[in-house]
């Protein structure tokens, strides 16, 4: 993407702003008491509580069990993040990493599985998936940052495949982002912090109008640490909210993004300990990449005292573009067809194009029996996307592709039924889940089916050519092929909750989850085209709440099986598939909330290993610690009248020594975040430091070979390399709120 | 922390991924046998005697696997894992038993094929200056004496034309300039060393000193050609190559 495109790319987010602030809003205005997080829940895990209440807002799923982690941010906002990934923090667990760039999706770990950018986790914001079918980067491909963290109210992560209504990609878990503006007028915020970074924020919630009515727009420039790590961003979303009839309410959504970024990749460590490179250089500048994605979605949403039902359709289009370069000089072999060449270098330049148009919906049916209320619901999910994606290996010495090593053009689709029941056969057992089917269908065409040929032709020999239109001895045949396969997957689900007792409450939950196969894998009929999962679940959660206070606490064991694994290959720049493994785990996770401060803290061990060699999967983290803190304290002062507001955050992560191929294992990572501020009437000023103590750590860690030409022969034994976390990182930020109460 | 939380760490990483990585001595010598100045027989010479024989050692790499045919073999960098490497280039004195001594870095494991790189450039350039044996010494065939000389550079002079129009590329340079593969067997472990012998007596056994062309000019020398157009100089240099009885690997485990 040129500069021209991003500049009209930012007027356009702007624009879009503007006419959304501007525009008069039809919705009828709801109460504020029945925006999504304040709606009435269930006093217990069981809900054995009628309500006979019509209720207009987003309906909040059911618990699915100790899995289920239903986290409403509050005041944990204040710990500073980089992106609307990070509130994945908040669920135990979650390690994030990223070795791309600034506008590269963030790699999550979850409970011992290596999830890539998504390829194992389902991802959707306000109801929409976001993980991306055929990307070429990684199949499930989902990239957040599109979405602008203060817009984001709740996060729902279940880990694991325990939610009838999880569909594709739902294997580790899924993670459903709900978004929604806490505090009506309008805010304007600008900061500026380290490396020459800058970010330019508007918010804006109509007065009267629930959390779900809101426009924000994003601006985001910085020179990025060390070196080549520059990012422009620009994002805007808003959505108008109204009711409907009696129960009902609807939603209309629009966002725009645009990102341009570069990437300094991965540095081999023993040329840091020699001091041939920095801990924060690069070896290959050219790496990073351009996005652009447009997003909008619409739903309908009705909830009676027997009855509710939503429907919700989106639309999708989304260009990505990455550079990478795992590797330097080594992957470019001499073939017997090319002319003689050198290793011309292994820069990858890969790019897809995905439209996505989608619909879901589900219609939920309660009655009483037993004079508890019982439920059942039934839904459906369909999707059908269109993904094309190329992928250039660029040469070094003259920025010019040289070879193809993909090039498929793939439609694909998915269409899912599940039934869910809820049933409470006594006060203090709760019996969920159900099954759902999902259908997938693949179309992938090649069109670079024959790059290599045993007998070229003597008279037109292919040369350097990578997409070949002849077969043995020189045969004339087109360079495309074209595979289709279809396959059902059938997944029951789960959930036994006993309790609460005395606070406490006990569940087991059982589930199969699948994710689809990556086009690239795809051949003519192939039988299973997915990767299977197994989880189970068993825990216990206390839950109190005093006047002031609540406390949550929860303990769980877990074990999650997949058939096909995907393991990271450097060759390809993304993760491959591999043989079945296993991981079984414990977390703890503990909150505590009052009305000046939100503590949580949550610990994660588990063991991930390969089923057929018994080896540890490498790069899944053995132990995950979180700790986020956030207080709030107001006094009134003579001399300012209005109260001053104060606030301090601090965000804590531990992340053990990390597993690495060929029996190395990587450093223990502590990083400390912290934000304070004053908030004064409408100005609020905030200070944050990200890695607090400046730690020198590795965010992504490898093992493998590499030759970036740092040595007189080539490296051909694996070699430790990392991705350089980001070093101390201050920013201040001035915020001025208009309208809304104070 | 906590004794418990201790154990919960230790018990993460009781298990591994497989392998361990260390840095290992490699030294690189002649024969023990053998020494500048000690006649030897060849299959033409009654008797050879060599007072020069260098060679010019780019890199040394061990690998767990075996090519395998087609690509595999065809491939200057084999698929499988290199488990052990050298990578800063040695003149080595073939005639002194004494090893010059480098550092390498390997992953423990079992090697079974080695691989000796004989450039001093980019493995895949077509030319390469680098002077990779320097060979002196006088032979006696038949009652005739030939004190003779040899060098050998591995650049465009040793570039084998492809057969096939349609394949350029079936015969690359890399493949002159890397001895590939040598089986060896050995697990590699921390604390053990590996010595590498290089044989010059090998070197010579197919050269006939008969066939040789005579001296030019005022020199007594007899030369073998640095080229592919006479039989003595591809048969040196096919034999500075050879993968079996030139170079010989030897690990010697911890404690040894």
């Amino acid at each position: 993407m040129n500069s021209k495109f991003l500049r009209r790319s930012v007027l356009g987010i702007a624009a879009l702003a503007i006419v959304v602030a501007a525009s008069p809003l039809h919705a009828q205005p709801l109460p504020a008491d029945l925006t999504p997080s304040a709606l009435p829940e269930p006093p217990t895990e069981t809900g054995d509580k009628v309500m006979d209440l019509t209720v207009r807002g987003v309906a909040k799923a059911k618990s699915r069990g100790n899995a289920d982690f239903d986290i409403d941010v509050g005041k944990l906002h204040e710990v500073p993040r980089q992106n609307a990934t990070e509130l994945l923090k908040l669920a135990p667990g979650v390690m994030l990493t990223n070795e791309g760039g600034e506008g590269h999706a963030e790699q999550v770990f979850l409970r011992g599985f290596d999830a890539r950018e998504g390829q194992d986790i389902a991802f959707s914001v306000g109801g929409v998936p976001v993980n991306e079918s055929g990307n070429l980067h990684g199949n499930g491909y989902a990239d957040l940052h599109f979405v602008i963290p203060e817009l984001v109210q709740s996060v729902r992560v279940v880990e694991g495949p325990f939610d009838p209504a999880q569909g594709n990609y739902a294997v580790a878990g899924s993670a459903e982002y709900e978004l929604g503006l806490g505090k009506e007028g309008l805010a304007a915020q600008v900061g500026r912090g380290s490396f020459d970074t800058t970010r330019a924020l508007v918010l804006w919630r109509p007065e009267g109008r629930s959390a779900g009515n809101f426009a924000g727009a994003e601006l985001y420039d910085t020179a990025g640490f060390g070196q080549n790590r520059s990012a422009q961003r620009a994002s805007a979303m808003a959505q108008i909210a109204g009711n409907s009839g009696k129960a009902g309410l609807w939603r209309l959504g629009a966002s725009l993004y645009t990102d341009r970024y570069h990437s300094a990749g991965v540095i081999r460590e023993d040329d840091y300990l020699a001091g041939r490179k920095g801990f924060y250089d690069t070896y290959d500048t050219h790496q990073g990449g351009d996005v652009q994605r447009i997003g909008l979605w619409a739903s309908h949403e009705t909830h009676e005292a027997a009855f509710g039902a939503r429907n919700t359709l989106w639309f999708t289009w989304r260009t990505m573009r990455t550079l990478e370069n795992f590797t330097g000089f080594l992957l470019d072999a001499q073939e017997p067809t090319q002319n003689l060449h050198v290793q011309r270098g292994d820069l990858i330049d890969r790019n897809t194009d995905v439209i996505t148009t989608g619909l879901s919906g589900m219609g939920r049916f309660r009655w009483k029996w037993l004079e508890r209320e019982q439920g059942i619901e039934l839904g459906y999910f369909a999707r059908a996307d269109h993904a094309s994606g190329t992928s250039y290996r660029i040469e070094a010495a003259t920025q010019a592709p040289y070879h193809l090593d993909t090039d498929l053009s793939s439609t694909l689709g998915d269409i899912g039924l599940y039934g869910d029941l809820d049933l409470k056969p006594m006060k203090w057992l709760a019996i969920r889940g159900g099954a759902r089917a999902d259908a997938f269908t693949f179309d992938v065409l090649n069109n670079c089916a024959v790059q290599s040929v045993s007998h070229p032709s003597k008279t037109n020999p292919p040369g350097d050519a990578s997409c070949l239109s002849q077969e043995a001895f020189g045969n004339y045949r087109e360079p495309t092929q074209r595979s289709t396969t279809s396959a059902m997957a059938f997944l029951p689900r789960a959930s036994l909750i006993l309790g609460p007792f005395a606070g406490t409450t006990a569940s087991l939950a059982y589930g199969q989850g699948v994710r689809s196969i990556d086009p690239q894998y795809v051949s003519q009929d192939v039988a299973t085209p997915f990767a299977r999962a197994q989880s189970l679940d068993a825990g216990v959660r206390f839950v109190r709440e005093w006047e002031a206070w609540k406390l949550s606490a929860r303990v769980s064991a877990f074990q999650t099986t997949i058939d096909k694994d995907l393991v990271f290959s450097e060759t390809t720049g993304s993760n491959v598939l591999g043989g079945g493994s296993t991981r079984r785990g414990l977390l703890a996770d503990v909150r505590l909330t009052g009305k000046y401060f939100d503590q949580a803290i949550n610990a994660t061990w588990v063991r991930a290993t390969f089923d057929a060699t018994g080896l540890l999967i490498p790069y899944i983290p053995p132990v995950v610690v979180r700790s986020e803190s956030a207080g709030l304290f107001a006094f009134r002062n003579a001399l300012f009248g209005d109260a001053i507001e104060t606030s301090g955050a601090l965000g804590l992560s531990y992340i053990a020594p990390r597993p690495l191929p060929q029996g190395e294992v990587g450093d223990t990572v502590f990083t400390a975040d912290m934000r304070i501020g004053v908030a004064w009437r409408g100005w609020q000023l905030t200070g944050s430091a990200q890695n607090l103590f400046n730690s020198q750590y590795r965010l992504g860690e490898y093992n493998y070979a590499s030759d970036f030409h740092s040595q007189a022969e080539p490296t051909l034994v694996p070699s430790r390399h990392f991705a350089a976390g980001a070093p101390r990182t201050f920013m201040l930020e001035l915020r001025f709120r208009m309208g809304g109460e104070p | 922390m906590k004794p418990w939380m201790f154990a919960v760490i230790l018990a993460a990483c009781a298990n591994t991924t497989g392998g361990d990585r260390f840095d290992f001595p490699l030294g690189i010598a002649g024969p023990v046998d053998f020494a500048a100045g000690q006649p030897f027989a060849t299959d033409f010479a009654d008797e050879v005697t060599l007072t020069k024989a260098t060679v010019h050692v780019g890199g040394v790499y061990l690998n767990r696997s075996q090519p395998l045919s087609g690509a595999q073999a065809q491939a200057c960098v084999m698929q499988g894992i290199y488990d052990a490497e050298m990578t800063d280039g040695a003149d080595i004195d073939a005639l002194s038993p004494t090893p010059q001594w480098r550092t390498a870095r390997a992953t423990s494991g079992q090697a079974v094929t080695a691989e000796v790189w004989l450039n001093g450039g980019d493995v895949n350039a077509l030319d390469d200056e680098t002077l990779v044996v320097d060979l002196a010494g006088t032979a006696s065939q038949e009652g005739q004496a030939y004190p003779f000389v040899a060098q050998i550079h591995i650049g465009k002079n040793r570039l084998v034309p492809p057969s096939d129009p349609a394949q350029p590329g079936m015969n690359p340079p890399c493949k002159l300039r890397i001895v590939s593969p040598i089986a060896v067997d050995f697990d590699l472990a921390a604390g053990g060393k590996l010595l590498v012998r290089v044989d010059p007596r090998k070197w010579l056994q197919n050269i006939d000193f008969h066939q040789l062309p005579p001296p030019q000019g005022a020199s007594n020398l007899y030369k073998i050609a640095d080229d592919n157009n006479t039989t003595a100089g591809i048969h040196l240099f096919n034999d500075v190559r050879a993968r079996e009885g030139v170079w010989t690997f030897s690990w010697q485990p911890a404690g040894n």
